[in-house]
């Protein structure tokens, strides 16, 4: 399976946003109509929807592209992607009206409020989040569709 | 005569064999790589992502609400 390697690595790329979505969207209507977090979901799903799975699948497509020769592993490429992720994120956040800077902290959904202190470390915890998912299940789709 | 024979020997030959190709078909080093990896022995998580596993757990226990912010990036 040497053909159409690109399109492999995206297809590779996309799955576990794909799978991620519907139960982030599960997640967010328990907390919506369970916690009574008023969270406007329409607007929150665009980023996870539209955004994500197309960037997880030009990620892996530019990990295939550098991997032919020396690079970094994948959970280190994965783990990159958040200083992208977290500036457009939060950018499509404010832009959606459920991101304040509050005095106390980043507030998100009007509900959760991230203290400025908690900032640094919360960036960490993605970061690992990352790291964890790109180099187990990324990598794990892209054994099986021969990518590495 | 006997480089009659040789001719026809080497025709005959040619006839019988696919012609070989310099080119490779496929991309083999994925197959080797893996034939390694299923060669080395016990496949098993490093303790350095454990360790990152057991921050990310405590850290989603600490700050549960944190869980959607998380999926929002996800």
């Amino acid at each position: 399976m040497n053909t159409h390697r690109y399109l492999r690595a995206y297809m590779a790329g996309i799955v576990v946003p794909t799978i991620a979505v519907p139960l982030g969207l599960v997640a967010f209507f328990i907390a919506r109509y369970g916690f009574q977090i008023s969270i406007p979901i329409e607007r929150v799903v665009i980023f996870p929807m539209a955004l994500v799975p197309t960037f997880f699948g030009l990620w892996n497509m530019l990990y295939a592209r550098l991997s032919t020769g020396r690079y970094l592993p994948l959970g280190l490429h994965g783990a990159l992607l958040p200083v992208v992720f977290i500036p457009l994120g939060m950018t499509s956040a404010v832009a959606g009206q459920f991101l304040s800077l509050g005095s106390k902290g980043i507030v998100w959904f009007d509900a959760i409020t991230i203290p400025y202190t908690l900032f640094v470390p919360w960036i960490a915890v993605v970061i690992i989040f990352y790291y964890l998912i790109w180099k187990y299940l990324v990598g794990f789709c892209n054994k099986v569709l021969e990518i590495m | 005569m006997k480089e009659t024979n040789d001719a026809r020997v080497k025709s005959l030959l040619k006839q019988a064999l696919r012609p070989v190709s310099p080119e490779l078909q496929r991309d083999l080093w994925p197959q080797m790589l893996r034939h390694i990896d299923e060669r080395s022995p016990g496949k098993t998580v490093p303790w350095f992502d454990w360790a990152l596993l057991a921050i990310l757990v405590i850290s989603i226990l600490a700050f549960p609400h944190s869980i959607l912010v998380l999926l929002y990036h996800l």
